[in-house]
């Protein structure tokens, strides 16, 4: 084979290749971008969840649930308070 | 043949000038539109709602936060039995069948059904897989402790275009910091309209809205709330509010009012709670103020502690009109000291005489009488003062006792907790730091006011109110073995120009303990009816909240009694 056309074949053989190649990576893209979607939704319902549970946690852990299972468990306000203080040094007695 | 040569040349380039024309126009002058016109056909523009900031108590406990709400929507263009699918959602939905019978035979793509669904009304309703049938997400407030607060919180609504915006409180005074910044992201799809690169361009995401953090403490607030809420039922009055503050730094501990409204379903309350009481409600303050009248008169040296009333042993007289004392009891050179235990307006009127009109409006600006406080909330209300000209001497008499004068509740416990802080006022605050995006955290630094009265004066002032709890009208109701510095009162209230004598404010102001004072508070009973004085209602819920403060702070007894 002469040089011309060598290099013609190489350029053609090149040109092709690089088709072929974007095809690939296309459709590949292409199919990645389902893939891509569906980690997505996988990541909003996770979100989500975490949502629902922090919800579930500041809500259990408010006041006011504690205080309303508190009464249904039967406490109720102490009434008189208990000091417990150290004793007075014997200078101030 | 030259002119068909140079008519076909001619030719030619007027073609490529058409071309170049046309081609400048596209690609300059309609460029951004083509473009845009471009994108808009294989990507689709997402708008990215920031979730609203958080409101956090002073433990770091969110009061009010963020969790999934759903719309729910059809597109009546896809079902087919519209009188089936009524029937199946009707129950779920808690919405009638003809409802929702109207809403699917409308000729529309999209059509929502009901606003406000949780995740578990979600879920049942695509147990039942109907098509058609929709949920679009969105982020709506929740307060895990219900409505606690909620006055001090205020509550999000939405504004003309449909966005939400907060409205009253520290939703409505921090809206722009709390909402953040909306974004914009583009989906690219392909031919089939699924996603293939998500966010390619993102060049405006969405800013979160900052979180706060209070100086609001959650057991403080749910308790006093409580007893707010018992006494005012107890007592039989119309309303009632609790303010706290640390006398310190400003900051505001708890700030309750009762009735109050649900920050969630806000629409169903009448708009009137929205407001917050303790700082829009403008009233007389009675006897409570007397506290600030004989601190300037003692800081300005016109009368003593010690200083004996010369004109106290019966009615005075001013302009026709007779000051009498509360219970009708005359205390003949009574001292300034026993004024203020027996709470003696005649006693207030020497005093407020000695002072002049002069120095009592100068006092007045100084402890921030007729001037915002500046609390970050929404809706502070500027009683005016009258001006210098418009005050009569009965004027000066009866401010000197806390009639004919208004105030709103924020500037009465702001002013009095100087007494409590060496004589000076700091600015109340309820936001303690701001959370920037970050997650850097800044804080609010404790802001001085002005001094209203010397440090010495504060002391006196102090001891004075002390021995107004140990001997006044309230002493009964005093926790045993604390030393709290306080002023009951009874303020009549103004009625088409006339005291009501049987419908009054009573109230009860006063802080803890008196040497090293942890916390200023003002309660304010509206119109009792079991008893219309300030020391057989206010007073026992102040020292009733006292009480569980003590235990709350560790402070123990320091007298025994």
């Amino acid at each position: 084979m002469t040089k011309p056309v060598l290099i013609i074949l190489s350029l053609a053989t090149t040109i092709v290749a690089l088709s072929v190649i974007q095809v690939i990576v296309s459709t590949r893209l292409s199919t990645s971008g389902v893939e891509l979607a569906d980690i997505q939704n996988t990541t909003q319902a996770l979100k989500n969840s975490n949502v629902l549970l922090s919800e579930e946690l500041v809500q259990s852990s408010s006041l006011t649930q504690i205080a309303s299972g508190a009464a249904t468990l039967g406490f109720v306000d102490s009434k008189s308070e208990v000091y417990i203080s150290d004793s007075l040094p014997i200078a101030k007695r | 043949m030259t002119w068909r040569y140079r008519c076909v040349l001619l030719f030619i380039i007027f073609g490529f000038f058409l071309v170049i024309a046309r081609l400048f126009y596209w690609q300059i002058v309609k460029a951004e539109e083509l473009s845009d016109l471009g994108q808009s056909q294989y990507t689709h523009s997402l708008k990215l709602t920031p979730q609203r900031g958080i409101i956090k108590s002073s433990d770091g406990f969110p009061i009010a936060t963020n969790t999934l709400s759903y719309i729910v929507y059809a597109n009546p263009k896809v079902i087919a039995k519209k009188d089936h699918t009524a029937k199946l959602l009707s129950p779920l939905l808690e919405i009638d069948e003809a409802s929702i019978s109207a809403k699917l035979d409308k000729d529309l793509f999209w059509v929502s059904l009901k606003l406000n669904v949780d995740s578990k009304e979600k879920e049942s309703i695509e147990k039942l897989k109907i098509e058609g049938i929709g949920f679009e997400q969105e982020y709506v407030r929740f307060y895990p402790e219900a409505s606690l607060a909620a006055n001090l919180i205020g509550f999000v609504g939405k504004n003309d275009v449909g966005e939400n915006k907060g409205y009253f409180g520290l939703e409505g005074f921090y809206d722009r910091l709390l909402r953040g910044k909306e974004g914009i992201a583009l989906v690219v799809r392909d031919a089939l309209g699924r996603p293939i690169v998500s966010k390619i361009n993102n060049n405006s995401p969405e800013i979160p809205g900052r979180s706060l953090e209070l100086s609001i403490d959650r057991a403080i607030q749910f308790m006093v709330e409580r007893k707010l809420k018992e006494a005012v039922e107890k007592y039989q009055a119309s309303g009632g509010m609790v303010g706290i503050i640390e006398p310190k730094t400003g900051n505001i501990l708890s700030l309750a009012s009762y009735p109050s409204f649900d920050n969630r379903n806000f629409i169903e309350y009448d708009p009137v709670l929205y407001k917050n009481p303790f700082i829009t409600n403008v009233y007389e303050p009675g006897s409570t103020f007397k506290a600030l009248v004989m601190a300037s008169a003692i800081d300005s040296k016109v009368v003593k502690p010690e200083t004996k009333c010369p004109i106290c042993s019966k009615e005075v007289e001013i302009a026709n009109y007779a000051i009498r004392t509360w219970n009708n009891k005359y205390y003949e050179n009574t001292t300034m000291i026993a004024v203020i235990q027996h709470s003696d307006n005649t006693g207030m009127v020497y005093a407020g005489q000695k002072l002049g009109l002069d120095r009592m409006l100068e006092y007045f600006d100084k402890f921030g009488i007729g001037k915002l406080t500046g609390i970050d909330l929404q809706g502070e209300v500027l009683p005016q003062i009258r001006a210098k000209e418009d005050w009569y001497p009965i004027d000066l008499a009866t401010a000197s006792f806390g009639q004919g004068i208004n105030i709103t509740p924020i500037e009465l416990l702001v002013g009095f907790s100087s007494l409590a802080n060496e004589g000076k006022r700091m600015e109340p605050h309820i936001v303690r730091k701001i959370e920037n995006e970050d997650g850097s955290l800044v804080e609010i630094k404790p802001k001085l006011l002005s001094k209203p009265v010397s440090s010495s004066t504060a002391k006196v002032m102090t001891e004075i109110l002390v021995n107004a709890v140990n001997k006044g009208e309230s002493k009964f109701a005093k926790p045993k073995g604390y030393r709290v510095a306080g002023k009951t009162g009874t303020a009549q209230i103004p009625i088409d120009g006339h005291y009501d004598p049987n419908k009054t404010i009573a109230s009860f102001i006063g802080f803890a303990p008196a040497d090293d004072p942890k916390f200023a508070m003002l309660v304010i009973i509206d119109r009792p009816t079991t008893s219309i004085y300030g020391s057989e209602t206010a007073a026992p819920l102040f020292f009733n909240i006292a009480k569980d403060m003590f235990a709350y702070y560790g402070i123990l007894p320091t007298e025994s009694e």
